[in-house]
């Protein structure tokens, strides 16, 4: 009896048909760990570049909270963010005392140091708590999601559309669009593996993202580790956290 | 033995895994022009000259960081700046023969203190040299005073100044924190090299004394043909002792989703008020200036208007209970008016409280011959007043930023009733004074443009002063709600900051005091108009 409910759960997961229950599969792989810890390098080419802009730095991630300290180029090193879900984000400003200031929502309007990583992108949450999905089809191993943004939420991409994984229920590709379905930006990514720690969580090693207002714009995100159940307190989460890390 | 040596210096010793070891720093060099500034020598380095045209500013600074963490429960922190002026301070031929008045320094610590992590559980400590930032403003926080401000750069808008402080901050739950500070010993703002221009002539503006005519009394006997041509001004520090420190309760989380704090303040402001007068016979004063103490009662809020597109905003106001201060006038008197042969003797001024008419004692080498029968100049009222700052941000698309405050008490300011200001004219002893609320109100805005991948960002900022609203109490109680006589003032700081490569800065700017000589920004001593030319290198 237990082989036969595991067996049609698993085939309910890899023949979900409604698009909420692929953003709910999506939105429980996301954050399918305790904790994760990444150390990620961020290059940003103008366009035609060969070489670019390295930004180095270290995510931690927990529940809806998440962690970020820059760690390079010298002139953003020690800088920190921390965001709480959607609508909550704090930075700490070395160079002011190491005094930390909570940014507004539109902050997420902002590049991320000039690279085509949307703010948002950082930021945790839900899907299901701010888009309303449609299911429009299938492509490869892949759902094909159409996303509008909720009235009353926030964020600088009203429609997105995703290609979320069968296997692994990550997005491995993401077109944001305005409020007209045309797209601005679009992520790939590539090199999925599961992480150190984990046996369920898949973590991509590579981003891709191409900014297409900016004539093709290009930003990678490399992953050079990714950690999952580390055992990270609740303590590094909070504005204390990341003031001492620093 | 040597096996029982051995585990025990492996186990004192922290594991090389357990040391975090940063060093950073910059090297940066500083060049700026003055524009249409009145004149003033400066005392060192003699060749840094405040012309009306010419070089203000010539530095170059080599920044040193160094923090040791140890397993996430100690770290230690310095951070040094080694100054080049830039100017040479050579006045003589013994100064040409020794490097450091060819090419004079300074060193600025910025930090030099030890974090102790989770002494207790939730307790935080940090002891040593610090700055302690409070307050949701962007650089205009009332609620922020353990560190006075450095004034020296106008471009900074008031740095804080580091000093020695012991901080206990405890975080019981989320983003709850309740710190105290204690401070043993105050440090005084660093006013900017034109201050004294402010209290170095008697005839330039009047005595900030509150009362209107006291003020007028004192400012006509300064223009008189006794009137001083020479002002010495001396300092009255704080006393290093217990009564002197200061300390501060802040607590601070969020409440609704909003970040709010309530905060107590003890100590002093750091620029300094007249105390005291005294007029010598060869026609030369000498000014005694001290640090009038303050309770400060603080509290802010800060967060995101979801339905404004996420705007963010901030409120901060502090209601300050300062310490009155008085002005004392003293006259030296020739020994052949002193009384009973009692000498040397001066004379004391006074006012006669329901007349305003001077009244005049005498003091003698031990003390009073005669009290005067009146009352000092009142320079700072023991009347409570409030600064505040109301602000908020947002993004136009991705690459517009736009930052806008409303400000009651700009970062000098301090202390309810009138504002003296120098004369439009500085030669025409006849031209009319122009007084103004001394907390003004002030609107701050400014856009930043980000451009390239933000590898250029255009940056322009201003200040324009609004005009008060005076309150005068007539003599029945009743009060008159008048506009002050309003003149336009302001500052104007565009610049252009070129990331040329990574970690390396380029930036061109200037720094423009817009209005007349008689009012804040067009006074002489809060500095001159400047274009600057700026280069860093962050490693």
């Amino acid at each position: 009896m237990k082989k036969i409910l595991l067996l049609l759960s698993i085939a309910g997961a890899a023949h979900a048909q409604s698009a909420g229950e692929v953003l709910k599969l999506l939105d429980q792989a996301r954050h399918d760990f305790n904790d994760l810890t990444l150390e990620s390098k961020m290059t940003i080419y103008e366009p035609g570049a060969a070489t670019g802009r390295v930004v180095t730095f270290t995510t931690m991630v927990k529940g809806d909270k998440r962690l970020i300290r820059f760690t390079g180029p010298p002139d953003v090193r020690g800088m920190g963010l921390l965001t709480e879900g959607r609508d909550t984000m704090y930075a700490l400003l070395p160079a002011f005392g190491n005094r930390i200031r909570r940014m507004g929502t539109h902050a997420k309007n902002q590049s991320f140091m000039g690279s085509d990583v949307p703010n948002e992108d950082l930021a945790g949450g839900n899907y299901a708590d701010a888009f309303t999905p449609k299911l429009v089809g299938t492509e490869g191993n892949s759902w094909v999601v159409e996303l509008t943004l909720m009235p009353g939420k926030e964020g600088a991409f009203p429609k997105q559309k995703l290609w979320v994984d069968k296997t692994s229920h990550q997005i491995v590709k993401t077109e944001f669009m305005n409020d007209k379905g045309e797209s601005l930006l679009t992520m790939t990514s590539g090199g999925w593996v599961k992480d150190d720690g984990s046996s369920t969580h898949w973590s991509p090693r590579s981003i891709t993202y191409v900014d297409h207002a900016r004539n093709d714009h290009k930003t990678t995100v490399e992953m050079a580790s990714v950690k999952a159940n580390q055992g990270l307190s609740d303590d590094v989460f909070t504005q204390r956290g990341l003031q001492r890390g620093n | 033995m040597k096996r029982i040596l051995l585990i025990a210096l492996m186990v004192s010793t922290p594991a090389l895994a357990d040391v975090d070891l940063k060093f950073s720093g910059m090297i940066y060099s500083d060049i700026r022009y003055r524009l249409a500034g009145e004149p003033i020598n400066l005392s060192y380095p003699s060749q840094q000259q405040l012309l009306g045209y010419g070089f203000s500013r010539n530095d170059n600074l080599i920044k040193g960081r160094l923090s040791l963490g140890i397993a996430d429960r100690v770290k230690a922190v310095g951070d040094v700046d080694l100054v080049l002026y830039g100017f040479s301070d050579a006045k003589d031929i013994d100064a040409l023969t020794l490097h450091e008045r060819i090419d004079p320094y300074r060193l600025e610590v910025h930090a030099a203190y030890v974090d102790l992590y989770r002494v207790l559980p939730g307790l935080d400590l940090r002891i040593g040299r610090q700055t302690v930032v409070w307050g949701v403003a962007d650089q205009f926080n009332p609620t922020s005073n353990l560190n006075t401000l450095d004034f020296s750069d106008p471009l900074l808008f008031g740095r804080a100044l580091a000093n020695n402080m012991v901080r206990a901050d405890y975080n019981p739950k989320g983003d709850w924190i309740f710190t105290a500070v204690f401070v043993p010993i105050f440090r005084p703002a660093e006013l900017p090299r034109t201050a004294p221009i402010a209290l170095n002539s008697a005839t330039d503006r009047p005595a900030p004394v509150q009362d209107d005519q006291q003020r007028l009394f004192l400012w006509n006997t300064a223009l008189s043909p006794i009137g001083p041509n020479t002002v010495n001004v001396f300092t009255q520090q704080p006393e290093p002792s217990l009564a002197n420190a200061q300390f501060a309760f802040r607590a601070g989380g969020r409440v609704f989703g909003q970040d709010v704090s309530l905060s107590y303040y003890h100590g002093r402001f750091g620029i300094p008020s007249p105390l005291a007068t005294v007029n010598h016979l060869d026609r030369t004063a000498d000014v005694l200036v001290g640090w009038p103490r303050m309770d400060v009662l603080g509290a802010d809020v800060a967060g995101s208007i979801t339905p404004l597109a996420g705007m963010g905003y901030w409120v901060e106001g502090a209601l300050v209970f300062p310490q009155q201060t008085e002005l004392s006038v003293y006259n030296d008197l020739a020994n052949t008016s002193c009384p009973g042969n009692q000498t040397p003797c001066r004379q004391e001024l006074r006012f006669d409280p329901f007349t305003g008419s001077p009244v005049f004692g005498t003091v003698g080498p031990n003390g009073y011959l005669r009290v005067p029968d009146g009352v000092r100049s009142t320079v700072i009222p023991s009347t409570p007043f409030l600064k505040l700052t109301i602000g908020g941000d947002m993004s136009i698309g991705s690459h517009v930023y736009v930052n806008f405050q409303y400000i009651h008490g700009f970062i000098d300011e301090f202390g309810a009733g009138t504002a003296v200001h120098p004369r439009l004219h500085p030669n025409d002893p006849y031209t009319a004074l122009r007084f103004d609320g001394r907390i003004g109100d002030y609107i701050v805005a400014g856009v930043d443009v980000h451009l390239f991948s933000d590898r250029l960002l255009g940056r322009l900022f201003a200040v324009a002063k609004l005009p008060s609203i005076l309150y005068d109490t007539n003599p029945d109680g009743t009060s008159n709600v008048h506009f002050e006589d309003y003149k336009f003032t302001g500052v104007l700081f565009p610049q252009l900051i070129w990331s040329v490569w990574e970690a390396t800065e380029l930036t061109l700017g200037a720094f423009l005091f817009l209005g007349g000589r008689d009012t804040k920004f067009g006074d002489p001593a809060a500095g001159a108009s400047e274009l600057f030319l700026k280069c860093k290198f962050t490693y």
